[in-house]
C-alpha cells in the first residue's frame, strides 16, 4: 500500500477484519431473493418479443388463461401510462412494451401460475399479432436521416437550430475551450483515430430475482436484489400508479450488480400478478433473458484527434463520440463528453457527443459508466503520441496531469485529487521499473470517474451489553458492510465485532439513494459517523448523569468516558449502555445527510501482455492497477474493487461482446458464447492503494467501486501494440481481430 | 457576487454569453435572475433531471435549495449516474 499523506493514527480504520456477512456467503447461508419460497407461491414468466422492432397488432391471452395453473396474465394495457415529460416513463415502457416492441428481448405479456413450466408454458400459448417494422443495430446508421425511426417523439436537443423532424439521435452535448485551431497550429505532432466498441453486460452472477406478496388491504411486500430498494419501491410505484407507503421493499443478499442493478426490471409485474391472483409471485430471469432484457452499456462510436508540442504538451484535443442507449435515451453521451479528456489539462478543446437510440435492449449503468469508451480511444491516442516523441508514457501523462484548482474539461475547476500520486506510484513500482520479458508488450492508460454524494440515512444503536447494532439503507454490493462498522467502531473506540452492520427495509432506515456512483462508504459512511458522534454526546451525557457532573467535565476517547478532573475511574461505553435504563433510556441515534464534496477518482494501471501471433490469443501476463481511494477503510475490500474493476475491463477489452444477427436477434446470451474472464485466464492482479485523502469526508473517503474498470482497454491495446506493432481500434481485441491486425500491419509507426 | 459559467450547449440561450457574474442567495434565485437575464433558460436549467449544479467544483443534484455563497464558481451540468 502506498500511503501519500500522512493521516491520523486509525485504530479500526484501515484494518482488515474479517467481513461480518463472510460466513453466510462462505457457507451457503446468505440469503437471496431466488431463495425465498412462501406459502402459496406462485411462479412468475415474462414472455418477450421474438422481434427486434414491431408494432403490437393484437394480443390474445384467452388460451393462456384457460391453462392448468394460471391465476394471473397480464399486459402492456393493464399498466398506465405516465406523462411523456415523467422521467420514469421509459423506464415503465421498458418493463412492458405498449405499442410498439423496440427490441428483441422486449416484455410483452406476464403469467403468474402453480409451477414454472405451467408459467412458462402459458407464456408461450398468449397469441402476440405483430407487424414486423424495419430495424436499426448500428449507431452511425441509426443517425442517417431515412433510418428506421424508434419513437415519433424524440427530436434531437442541443442543436443550433430546433429539428422539424423527429431523429433517433436524442441530443448533442458539446464542450468547448480556447481555441482549437491555434491548439493544433501549435501542436509538432498530431495524432487522431476512430475508435468502435460493442455492447457489453455486466455479467453479475446472480440474474433478476423478486418475491411479490401483494395483500388484500393493497399493499405488498418485494424481496430483491437490487442495489437500491428505495429505488425500486419508488419505480414500481410509478408503474403501478400507486402511492409509495403501498409499497415494502425489503433488500435481498445481492450477487452482484456493478450498475446493471441500479434500475428495475421485474417487480411492478410480480406485483400486478401477485395483486390478481392473490398469492405470492416469484419471478427469476434465465442468464439468457438477463442478456436479451436487462441494461447492457451502450456500444460507442468514438473519434478524437490530439495535438501536442515536441516536448510532449498537449496543445489541444478534438473529439466526436456517439453512445448508443440501446430503445429509450440515457446519459451515456453526455458522461462520455465529461471523461474524455479529463485526466489531461488541455487548453484548447472542442467535444461533442450524440445519444443515439438503436433497437437493442436499454442501456444501464455499468462501472463508471460511458468514461473506458472515451479512455479508449483518449489513451490510446497518448500512447502514440508518447511513441511519436520517444517519451515515457507515464512522464507524458506527469507533464499534462491536472492538479487542484485547474480546470475540468466539463466546467468547475478540481478539487485536491491524487492522479499525480497514481502516476508516480505506478512509475516507482516494481513491475513498472522491471523490463517487460522478451516478447511481451507492455501498456500503460490512466482513467477517470467522478464518484458521487447523494442522500443516505443511517440509525446506530447501543445495546445493553455495550454492542451496536448499525442500521443503514445501502445494499452492500462490495464489502460496504465491513466499512460501515469499522467507521462505528473508529468512532465508538470498540472493537468491529461488537457491531452488527444492517442493511434495512424500507421501513425501518431512512431514505437511501442507490448504491452506485461509488457513494455507499462515502455518503452511507459519512451518515453512520455522523450519527455516531451524535451518541457520543449523549455517552457522555450519561457519564455526567452517572458522575453527577457537569457534561462539559466529560470527555470521550478510546470508546471510554473520562472525567477531565479525574475525580472518577474512566467508564467503558458498556458500562453506561449497562445503566441507560436508569439514566434517561435506551441510546440511539439517526442521521441522514445530502452528501456533499464526493471526490473524484483516478486509476492508473500498467500490464504486460504476450500475443500468439499464429492465432491472435492475448494472454495477460502482468497487471499492476494504482488507485486513489481516498482513505481505505477495509482495504481488502477496496484491493477486491481494484481488481474487480480491472478484471471486468480485461473482458470487455479482449472477450465481451453482444452479437446479434441480421434481424436483431442476439446470438450469444449465455456464458458459453458470452466469454467473461475467469480466475485461471488471469494473472494476480498486483493493487498499490494510493491514499489523498478527501477532505469533504470525516476520514477521507473517496469511494472505489468504479474507475479501475476504466484504463484496462487503452492499456491493453497500448501494450498489444507494443507486442505486435498492431494497433487496434476496435473491441473486443479478440484472437480473430488481434491477428487479422498483425496480418495487416495494421500499426501506427510509432 | 456568483461567477456563473455556460456550456456550449447552454450558450445557444446566453446568445453566446459564456459567462456572467450575478448576485443569489440560492440556486432559485440565482435560476430566476438567469431568466430575466436570457429568457427561457430558467426553464431549460430548472428540469432538475436534466441539470446538476456545481458550485464550487462541488457537484450537486437536485440543487434549487442549494445556498450560492458570495464568489461561488458554478456551473450547470450533467446530472451524474453511477454503477
Amino acid at each position: 500500500m502506498t500511503i501519500t499523506e500522512q493521516r491520523p493514527g486509525y485504530r479500526y480504520v484501515g484494518t482488515r477484519p474479517v467481513r461480518h456477512d463472510g460466513l453466510d456467503k462462505v457457507v451457503g447461508k446468505a440469503r437471496y431473493a431466488a431463495d425465498l419460497v412462501l406459502p402459496g407461491m406462485l411462479y412468475g414468466h415474462v414472455l418477450r418479443s421474438p422481434h427486434a422492432h414491431a408494432r403490437i397488432v393484437a394480443i390474445d391471452t384467452s388460451a393462456a388463461e384457460a391453462m392448468p395453473g394460471v391465476r394471473a396474465v397480464i399486459t402492456g394495457a393493464d399498466f398506465g401510462d405516465l406523462p411523456a415529460d415523467d422521467p420514469e416513463r421509459n423506464m415503465t415502457r421498458n418493463l412492458m412494451a405498449r405499442d410498439k416492441v423496440l427490441y428483441e428481448g422486449h416484455a410483452v405479456a406476464a403469467v403468474a401460475a402453480t409451477t414454472r413450466r405451467q408459467a412458462r408454458d402459458a407464456a408461450e400459448a398468449i397469441e402476440v399479432t405483430y407487424e414486423a417494422l424495419p430495424h436499426t443495430l448500428d449507431i452511425l446508421e441509426a443517425m442517417e436521416p431515412g433510418a428506421p425511426l424508434l419513437h415519433e417523439d424524440i427530436f434531437t436537443t442541443g442543436l443550433d437550430s430546433e429539428p422539424s423532424e423527429p431523429s433517433n439521435v436524442a441530443n448533442r452535448t458539446c464542450y468547448e475551450r480556447g481555441d482549437i485551431e491555434q491548439g493544433f497550429a501549435e501542436a509538432d505532432v498530431v495524432v487522431e483515430g476512430e475508435f468502435v466498441t460493442k455492447p457489453i453486460h455486466q455479467g453479475y452472477i446472480e440474474p433478476h430475482a423478486c418475491v411479490a406478496d401483494t395483500g388484500q388491504d393493497g399493499k405488498t411486500v418485494i424481496w430483491c436484489s437490487s442495489q437500491g430498494h428505495f429505488r425500486v419501491r419508488s419505480q414500481t410505484a410509478a408503474m403501478l400508479g400507486w402511492d409509495t407507503s403501498r409499497i415494502k421493499v425489503i433488500p435481498a443478499e445481492i450477487g452482484g450488480g456493478f450498475g446493471g442493478k441500479t434500475t428495475i426490471y421485474l417487480e411492478p409485474l410480480a406485483v400486478e400478478l401477485s395483486a390478481r391472483a392473490g398469492r405470492p409471485v416469484k419471478m427469476v430471469m434465465s442468464r439468457d433473458e438477463v442478456f436479451r432484457a436487462t441494461g447492457p452499456t451502450p456500444g460507442s462510436v468514438i473519434r478524437v484527434k490530439l495535438g501536442a508540442t515536441g516536448d510532449g504538451r498537449i496543445t489541444a484535443a478534438k473529439a466526436w463520440l456517439a453512445y448508443e442507449s440501446g430503445a429509450f435515451p440515457g446519459v451515456w453521451a453526455m458522461l462520455g463528453c465529461m471523461c474524455v479528456v479529463s485526466p489531461y489539462n488541455v487548453e484548447n478543446f472542442l467535444i461533442e457527443g450524440y445519444e443515439v437510440v438503436v433497437n437493442k435492449p436499454v442501456n444501464a449503468a455499468y462501472r463508471a459508466p460511458s468514461a473506458p469508451m472515451a479512455a479508449f480511444a483518449t489513451d490510446t491516442l497518448v500512447d502514440e503520441i508518447a511513441r511519436r516523441l520517444d517519451m515515457d508514457p507515464i512522464d507524458l501523462r506527469l507533464l499534462n496531469c491536472p492538479n487542484k484548482g485547474d480546470q475540468a474539461p466539463y466546467g468547475p475547476k478540481w478539487p485536491l485529487i491524487g492522479l499525480r500520486e497514481c502516476l508516480e506510484a505506478i512509475r516507482d513500482s516494481e513491475h513498472y521499473r522491471s523490463r517487460p520479458a522478451p516478447g511481451h508488450g507492455r501498456g500503460v492508460a490512466s482513467g477517470f470517474w467522478f464518484n458521487i454524494g447523494e442522500a443516505s440515512s443511517a440509525t446506530v444503536n447501543l445495546n445493553e451489553n455495550g454492542t451496536a447494532t448499525v442500521v443503514t439503507g445501502s445494499p452492500d454490493i462490495g464489502g460496504s458492510r465491513a466499512s460501515m462498522a469499522l467507521m462505528a467502531a473508529e468512532e465508538l473506540g470498540i472493537d468491529v465485532h461488537a457491531i452488527q452492520p444492517v442493511v434495512g427495509d424500507t421501513e425501518v432506515v431512512g431514505f437511501t439513494d442507490v448504491t452506485e456512483g461509488s457513494r455507499a462508504t462515502f455518503a452511507t459512511g459519512m451518515a453512520v459517523v455522523e450519527a455516531c458522534r451524535d451518541l457520543k454526546g449523549q455517552l457522555r451525557g450519561r457519564a455526567a448523569r452517572m458522575w453527577d457532573c457537569d457534561v462539559d467535565e466529560v470527555e470521550w476517547a478510546d470508546g471510554q468516558a473520562t472525567h477531565s478532573g479525574g475525580e472518577h475511574e474512566p467508564l467503558a461505553l458498556a458500562d453506561i449502555t449497562a445503566e441507560a435504563g436508569r439514566t434517561g433510556g435506551p441510546l440511539g441515534a439517526t442521521a441522514s445527510l445530502n452528501a456533499r464534496g464526493a471526490g473524484p477518482a483516478f486509476s492508473v494501471q500498467v500490464t504486460d501482455v504476450s500475443v500468439d501471433e499464429e492465432t491472435g490469443r492475448v494472454t495477460v501476463e502482468r497487471y499492476t492497477t494504482a488507485q486513489d481511494a481516498g482513505t481505505a477503510i477495509h482495504p481488502d475490500y477496496v484491493e477486491g474493487q481494484m481488481q474487480g474493476g480491472v478484471v471486468q475491463g480485461i473482458g470487455w477489452a479482449l472477450n465481451e461482446e453482444y452479437i446479434h444477427d441480421a434481424d436483431g436477434v442476439m446470438e450469444n446470451p449465455g456464458f458459453l458464447d458470452y466469454r467473461i474472464p475467469v480466475a485461471s485466464d488471469l494473472p494476480m492482479i498486483e493493487t498499490i492503494i494510493v491514499e489523498v485523502p478527501n477532505p469533504n469526508h470525516p476520514y477521507g473517503v473517496r469511494g472505489v467501486g468504479e474507475v479501475g474498470i476504466v484504463p484496462p482497454i487503452p492499456a491493453l491495446a497500448n501494450a498489444i501494440h507494443d507486442a505486435t506493432g498492431a494497433r487496434i481500434r476496435e473491441l473486443p481485441m479478440s484472437p480473430p481481430r488481434v491477428l487479422d491486425a498483425i496480418m495487416s500491419g495494421n500499426g501506427d509507426g510509432g | 457576487m456568483a461567477q456563473v459559467h455556460f456550456s456550449s450547449n447552454q450558450r445557444r440561450l446566453t446568445g453566446g454569453v459564456a459567462q456572467v457574474e450575478v448576485d443569489a442567495a440560492t440556486v432559485r434565485e440565482l435560476l430566476r435572475k438567469l431568466e430575466e437575464m436570457f429568457p427561457g433558460i430558467g426553464a431549460h436549467l430548472d428540469r432538475t433531471s436534466a441539470t446538476a449544479v456545481a458550485i464550487d467544483g462541488d457537484i450537486i443534484p437536485d440543487p434549487m435549495y442549494e445556498a450560492v455563497p458570495a464568489d461561488a464558481e458554478v456551473h450547470f451540468i450533467t446530472p451524474l449516474a453511477g454503477g
